[in-house]
């Protein structure tokens, strides 16, 4: 029996994992399996999905490092008599090398469609940035338009030129978290024109520990001080972090701090690991500048510690 | 909360997120000020809280800067010190 292969692909930040907890809320996903890859070691989207079953494969992306591994794993899916399936890619995947190996005849899979979701709010600057973003639309058989509601109407519009002109046959959607909204008319405005790609050197993920009791006041700080200074080599930011308040969902995209969720209070032994990804960072530096805010003050028993 | 998948917001202010209590929410805003107090001491920037959830930053001249919350608190500091404040160089 066929298996199809649905992939999701989308910069850092895109809202790749939003739109897909919202349509298995709304049961569009209904028995698809889901797979989640995500480049750092310690995975924090498979605790955004807790209502479903979720195959995770980490520290590595299935367009290099980790294709092998998500072969084997779909072998194994088809082989368990797995129908359809929803691969949620890192953000830093590459469409391209992911679709020429499901289209090899030993292909386990049949590949349904390639979707690729772009942020409203920062797509243009990830565009003009990120080579690899640019790749992620141009490989896409769909767009999907995200946070429309969060970006400048001009903006929007200008984005959604320069996306019909870089891949002119995908069709475009318009998304709120996970319900589809119009997309807006761009009749006006200019696609804008890349320049060559940038040299700034390879993005890496480091996964940095919090404790088990995190001290989540210092944490937030540092995370408010460091997209600060560095927000342009900082892409993203992620952590599950155990409070008095529940299970906090931190998140940045670029120099956006997105207003922290409560997640359900499930075991899960990702939490507490805060999950930094950009460039031109080193894992020695990041802890060490980490710890000089927790470790700051009068010690401990001020601090607002987890539970 | 979120209609569709029904997680809540936490609490608007960053550094306070994760205060569930009243005693949390104290214990939060002192913590924020020791933390910022200590990091900008080695920079030779105090800091202290002012009334209404301000902080007042302090240069050791006398020159001060009042800023409402923690978000203004990294470019008061730069005007401050007439230089770029990073975490990654305390």
């Amino acid at each position: 029996m066929t298996v199809r292969l649905s992939v999701f692909c989308g910069f850092l930040g895109s809202g790749k994992t939003t739109f897909l907890r919202h349509q298995v809320r709304l049961g569009a996903l209904g028995s698809a399996a889901l797979i989640i890859n995500e480049a750092a070691e310690a995975p924090v989207d498979p605790a955004l999905l807790p209502d479903h079953a979720v195959r995770v494969l980490s520290g590595g992306c299935v367009c290099c490092s980790a294709l092998d591994a998500l072969m084997t794993l779909l072998a194994q899916m088809a082989a368990q008599g797995t129908k359809q399936i929803v691969l949620e890619t890192s953000g830093l995947a590459d469409p391209g090398p992911i679709r020429a190996a499901l289209s090899r005849p030993d292909s386990p899979v049949l590949l349904g469609e390639v979707v690729t979701v772009v942020d409203a709010l920062h797509g243009l600057a990830t565009l003009q940035g990120e080579p690899l973003a640019r790749a992620q639309v141009i490989g896409a058989d769909a767009l999907i338009l995200s946070k429309l509601d969060a970006a400048d109407a001009k903006d929007v519009a200008v984005l959604v030129a320069t996306l019909r002109q870089m891949n002119p046959g995908a069709p475009l959607f318009g998304a709120v978290k996970g319900a589809e909204v119009p997309v807006p008319d761009d009749a006006l405005a200019l696609p804008v024109m890349f320049e060559a790609d940038p040299t700034d050197g390879p993005i890496a993920a480091f996964t940095l520990p919090l404790g088990a009791q995190p001290d989540w006041t210092a944490i937030s700080l540092w995370v408010a001080g460091m997209l600060h200074a560095r927000g342009g080599q900082v892409l993203r930011m992620k952590a599950v972090v155990r409070t008095p308040a529940g299970r906090l969902l931190l998140q940045t995209v670029r120099q956006t701090i997105q207003t922290p969720e409560i997640l359900p209070d499930l075991p899960d032994d990702s939490d507490n690991r805060l999950v930094v990804i950009g460039r031109g960072l080193t894992q020695a530096d990041l802890a060490s500048s980490l710890r000089r805010f927790t470790h700051a003050g009068v010690g401990p028993t001020l601090g607002l510690r987890g539970r | 909360m979120c209609s569709i998948c029904e997680f809540r917001a936490a609490r608007h202010v960053l550094t306070e997120a994760g205060a569930a209590t009243p005693l949390d929410l104290a214990q939060a805003r002192r913590r924020s000020v020791a933390v910022l107090g200590d990091v900008m001491q080695s920079l030779g920037v105090s800091v202290s809280a002012a009334p209404g959830g301000a902080l007042r930053l302090r240069r050791a001249d006398g020159v001060e800067a009042l800023v409402a919350d923690t978000d203004a608190v990294w470019h008061a500091c730069e005007a401050l010190l007439g230089a770029a404040f990073d975490p990654l160089h305390i």
